[in-house]
């Protein structure tokens, strides 16, 4: 850049730059400004001395208390998705030590979770328990609750239930809500700390009993995710459903 | 919750005293890997101070609630891109809510917006005062707005247009009748002389 041009650059710059630390200026000469702060030592330290000024003006709000239900209605939210993306990650089959889980945070940085979290998607869980009988003899069938996304078109109608007879599985769905446009419910099966693999079995149905091609072993984790028509080799999207037969 | 959901960490405020001796910074780790325990009690000590913002900016409850909410949950999906280099936790959190309500205030209709960023607010309830922290956040928000009402009345009515009422300075320009250049000249002295008495009370703050 010619001096000229820096020094016109630095001039319009230096003139906006209150109302770039304001939030005030529209993107396009947002945009002019912090093409010039990538190279103007001086404007990025007036800008820094701007923001302390912009981060005090909080203080200036009258304070009033946040209403105590919003934070039932945050802090549900929150335990729902710790709750299902730690069945999700790596730490799910040890004991809740926050600090070893981490392929949480990969996993909530994937894409798919922060389109589905900027669409504002709540996730309710479904309390997993066993309600088939036997679960105390080895080759028994066995049927566990599983844990329900509450993505949109989920009701209170919503269940799905995984039932495991001697490494075979079926994952028994009723009032699912349709899957996005061009994509398929895909099952992965999650054993022990391995990354999911695919099931080999995708969905659309609504409700019925879907039988699931991979062996299911004592232990594993069962996931369902919306994938593009033909299914995926790495899920590309949050948990749909999630079962972990006792 | 109960059952197979026995994972889960206890998230209530008293079976985690130890959680309660952490600094924001670290506890914003925690939360960034998933502990909600954690997460709950960056909620609980900055979500007044993200509601009144919320509240000052939008005029509303229920959008001050859907704001704080959104602010929250988008923190809670997002910790591990807070930087500590570039300001405290607190910092963090109410310029996501500032975003947030301005995005929500760019929705609406502008005559909603001015109505918001004036002075009177219909349902304006003082919070109480429960500790020490916000006894001293009391004062400081008090020094802040001593410090707006000493500025020259031009340049504090062009910050709050901008900050509070989420204005873009050629709408204030409108507003005001003043050139676009008069309007951002405003911006930047009042700003520069806002920073100059605040003083040391920024690094009480941080």
């Amino acid at each position: 850049m010619s001096g000229e041009a820096f020094t016109r650059a630095h001039d319009e710059a230096a003139e906006a730059l209150g109302a770039y630390a304001l939030g005030a200026l529209p993107h396009d000469e947002a945009a002019r400004v912090e093409i010039h702060l990538g190279e103007c030592d001086r404007c990025r330290e007036d800008l820094a001395a701007l923001r302390l000024a912009v981060d005090a003006l909080p203080s200036a709000a009258p304070p009033v208390d946040a209403p105590p239900e919003l934070k039932a209605r945050v802090m549900s939210v929150v335990r729902a998705e710790a709750e299902l993306l730690q069945a999700a990650g790596e730490g799910a089959d040890r004991p809740p030590e926050p600090r070893r889980r981490r392929r949480l945070g990969a996993l909530l940085a994937r894409p798919a979770f922060a389109a589905a979290a900027a669409a504002g998607l709540a996730v309710a869980a479904i309390v997993g328990f066993v309600i088939g009988g036997g679960a105390d003899t080895g080759g028994s069938v066995r049927t566990v609750q599983a844990q329900v996304a509450s993505v949109a078109g989920v009701t209170p109608n919503t269940s799905a239930a995984l039932r495991v007879s001697d490494r075979r599985a079926t994952l028994m769905v009723r009032d699912m809500p349709e899957p996005p446009a061009q994509k398929v419910y895909e099952v992965w099966v999650k054993h022990g700390a391995a990354a999911p693999v695919p099931a080999g079995t995708t969905f659309v149905v609504r409700s019925g009993d879907i039988p699931i091609a991979h062996s299911v072993d004592h232990g594993d984790q069962v996931m369902v995710t919306a994938e593009p028509s033909g299914g995926s080799l790495m899920p590309t999207s949050p948990p749909m459903i999630v079962a972990r037969p006792a | 919750m109960s059952g197979g959901m026995s994972r889960a960490r206890a998230s209530g405020p008293s079976g985690d005293s130890g959680l309660h001796r952490l600094a924001d910074e670290d506890l914003i780790q925690l939360s960034s890997r998933g502990d909600a325990a954690a997460f709950q009690i960056i909620y609980e000590r900055h979500t007044d101070a993200a509601y009144s913002l919320a509240y000052r900016m939008c005029g509303r409850r229920g959008v001050a609630e859907d704001v704080t909410q959104e602010a929250f949950l988008a923190l809670w999906r997002s910790g591990t891109r807070y930087d500590r280099t570039r300001g405290s936790v607190r910092t963090w959190v109410l310029g996501i809510v500032h975003n947030r309500a301005i995005d929500a205030l760019r929705r609406s209709l502008v005559h909603d917006r001015r109505r918001a960023s004036d002075e009177g607010l219909e349902e304006r309830f003082e919070a109480r005062e429960r500790t020490d922290v916000e006894a001293a956040r009391r004062e400081e928000a008090a020094s802040v707005r001593a410090a707006l009402d000493q500025l020259p009345a031009e340049q504090c009515r062009v910050i709050e247009l901008a900050y509070f009422g989420g204005f873009t300075h050629s709408e204030i320009a409108e507003l005001l009748d003043a050139p676009v250049g008069t309007i951002k000249g405003r911006m930047r002295l009042g700003l520069e002389k806002l920073r100059g008495s605040l003083g040391g009370l920024q690094e009480a703050m941080s």
